[in-house]
């Protein structure tokens, strides 16, 4: 139960930074939601909050619950116990038919035998809307997914990026109140998979429907969502805005799996003012307190690597952290330069600067290192 | 002529030899082709395509006296067509046929479908089950029914112990439904094996998009799975369908006089009055209205079902 008093929390605080959201009730709301598959626990009592209109990612390795609790919103799948509500009506024993929310599925199952037209028309032709109105609705969707013109084509023909986007109009011309996204983009390029971040971004700003979409991606879910839920082992570890995660990671796991991060572990040596002090080997370094440490306590510090400044010759004195190292390793990345900095015996710090403005530091190079005090977080060491 | 050929530049020298190269290749490719595909068309020319001209041919002669008469007409047709005993037959058989191809595609699809979704785990050991029937001989298990629904068949002579009934129910054997229920038993394993290959071929998430879109599970298996097996469905039912419409020994042995079937007459015409070209016309006839009831089945299947 630990773990959904602290999901509440953080359902809590974000309701702080979004004051628009206090009175409304939240598209989906899942309490103590816990669900087993023989020996394995893939969600421990979940709660979860999920803000009306809110583009929200469930992000988390393979395995972390993330597709599990999808399908239980869904109604796939019946929790073994906790409470599911859509629009503050519990669905729990719903059929998926009976609830108001639609899923795009990872491998797109369009209907075969159909064409796009009819695919998209499914939906409407099982609720017996109207022909007319049925055509006009599939013309409005095709027209979002910027599909026109293939209308005839079967469902069997279609590029992966075409599936896609037909898959997406099926799923929203009935006009759910949330959709569910299961790894939608996975099967597709690089190239392909960013172009259509953007444009599930924009539809979802367009139609302002509660999107929940479901990645490993970290970037995927940095660069698209409002609010990103961090999912490990069954149970949700960090909710909170892209940069909320990305820059106030609250355990290990977290600063690990959204970014890069240098992890040093250590232990708390003193107070610096409002600063801990952790020891790590022979350095001493300062961060802000925000867990409640007490001296002597193990903890672990994350710095980004673009956050780390290098320099030479004082030209970083006016940083509270700094240190000297030796580059042992360069890596060019194209847009950035990547560092490998040894600080003291077996510690190296991972270093990156912009390939455009930093200086490219030779290997063997003796330099300075610093950042800003609020760069770095201090963890508990419980990982 | 070499002396004559010297001064004239050798026209492109390479080209020749590259083109013959070419052509040699796609002969060899031909033959490969043929090697492939010529031993099964060997086959079926010889032993479907050639009977079948040979009987078109003596469907256009006729018998005068017991002599086949080469002589060219369609009063073998005309016969057929005209005679309402032969009309009477061929719709017998085809009530027959079509009972007994919709009552086993109904059973076949019932147990594919369980098997394919609710008794996952015993697909493997159900489907041997389904292959050792087909093991067991054909006129062994006619025999059997006729013990089954034989005047002291198990069925009667039960009911009779049970007091249900005073006298043996005579309507269970030799009669239409008997033909029906027995051909049926011989072909549900048949039609089960298409009906579930194309089930294997439906996929969870296509089913599980249809609920999620509002399809209750009745509505499901209406809009998607039965679509999407359709073609294994129709296969069955057409394989089905021509097997029972073709069969002539179990409405001898079970069928009495209301399960007479066409192919009887069709086998009395050849074996016994030795008239050919009837019976040759019998068959063309049949075969006629057989495939033609089967292009129907399927424009309909591609109008109602797969939409």
């Amino acid at each position: 139960m630990s773990s959904g008093s602290s999901a509440v929390g953080e359902s809590v605080k974000m309701v702080e930074t979004t004051p628009v959201m206090i009175e409304d009730v939240p598209a989906i709301r899942l309490e103590g939601v816990a669900k087993q598959f023989g020996q394995v626990e893939a969600l421990r009592a979940c709660d979860l909050s999920v803000p009306k209109g809110c583009f929200l990612s469930l992000l988390g390795p393979s395995g972390c619950g993330k597709t599990t609790m999808l399908r239980l919103i869904a109604g796939f799948e019946s929790q073994d116990r906790g409470t599911i509500r859509v629009h503050g009506e519990t669905v729990d024993g719903l059929p998926p038919n009976k609830r108001n929310v639609n899923t795009v599925f990872q491998g797109y199952a369009l209907f075969p035998h159909r064409t796009v037209a009819q695919n998209i028309a499914f939906p409407l032709e099982i609720k017996k809307v109207g022909k007319a109105e049925r055509r006009e609705r599939v013309g409005e969707m095709l027209a979002l997914v910027h599909l026109e013109g293939l209308e005839e084509r079967k469902a069997s023909q279609l590029s992966g990026g075409q599936a896609q986007r037909v898959a997406l109009a099926r799923a929203l011309v009935g006009r759910p109140e949330v959709l569910l996204l299961d790894e939608p983009l996975a099967a597709l390029d690089l190239k392909l998979r960013k172009a259509m971040q953007l444009e599930l971004r924009r539809i979802q700003q367009e139609l302002g429907t509660t999107f929940i979409f479901v990645t490993h991606d970290q970037s995927e879910a940095l660069t698209m969502s409002d609010q990103i839920v961090l999912m490990n082992g069954g149970e949700i570890v960090q909710q909170g805005a892209p940069a909320d995660l990305y820059d106030r990671p609250q355990t290990v796991f977290a600063s690990q799996f959204i970014g890069e991060a240098n992890l040093l572990e250590g232990r708390v040596a003193g107070r610096q003012g409002s600063d801990l002090l952790v020891r790590v080997g022979p350095l001493e370094i300062a961060g802000p307190d925000s867990e409640g440490f007490s001296v002597g306590d193990e903890a672990v510090l994350s710095v980004r690597p673009e956050k780390i400044l290098a320099g030479h010759n004082g030209s970083l004195d006016g940083l509270p952290n700094r240190l000297t190292g030796v580059v042992r390793e360069q890596i060019f990345l194209g847009h950035l330069i990547r560092f490998i900095v040894e600080v003291a015996p077996g510690t190296n710090l991972v270093v990156e600067q912009s390939a455009a403005h930093g200086e490219a530091w030779a290997v063997g190079a003796t330099i300075e290192l610093g950042w800003a005090q609020d760069a770095v977080t201090v963890l508990s060491g419980i990982r | 002529m070499s002396a004559t050929a010297a001064p004239v530049p050798a026209p492109a020298p390479s080209a020749e030899p590259r083109r013959r190269g070419r052509g040699h290749r796609r002969a060899r490719e031909r033959l490969v082709l043929l090697a492939q595909l010529g031993p099964i068309t060997a086959f079926f020319a010889a032993f479907l395509l050639a009977p079948l001209a040979i009987f078109f041919v003596y469907s256009l002669w006729k018998l005068e006296g017991f002599h086949i008469v080469q002589d060219w007409s369609l009063s073998a047709y005309k016969e057929v067509i005209t005679d309402p005993i032969t009309r009477k037959l061929i719709w017998n058989t085809v009530k027959i046929g079509l009972g007994v191809s919709i009552a086993t595609v109904l059973i076949a699809y019932t147990f594919a479908h369980v098997i394919r979704f609710h008794l996952r785990r015993w697909q493997a050991p159900l489907l041997f089950l389904v292959l050792m029937a087909m093991f067991s001989g054909y006129l062994v298990r006619i025999y059997a029914w006729t013990t089954i629904l034989g005047n002291n068949g198990i069925i009667n002579k039960t009911l009779e112990q049970l007091g249900v009934i005073d006298h043996p129910m005579t309507f269970l054997l030799y009669s239409r439904a008997a033909a029906i229920i027995v051909l049926t038993n011989f072909l549900v394993p048949l039609a089960i094996l298409p009906i579930y290959a194309a089930l294997q071929n439906v996929g969870d998430r296509e089913i599980e998009a249809a609920r999620d879109l509002g399809c209750g599970s009745r509505k499901a298996l209406r809009k998607v799975i039965i679509p999407l097996a359709w073609p294994g469905i129709f296969a069955a039912w057409a394989l089905t369908f021509i097997i029972a419409t073709g069969d002539y020994i179990t409405p001898q042995l079970v069928g009495g006089t209301s399960g007479t079937m066409i192919g009887q007459i069709v086998a009395l015409e050849f074996n016994q009055s030795f008239n050919w070209p009837q019976g040759a016309a019998l068959s063309f006839l049949s075969l006629a209205v057989i495939l033609a009831i089967i292009g129907l089945v399927r424009l309909a299947g591609k109008l109602v079902v797969v939409r």
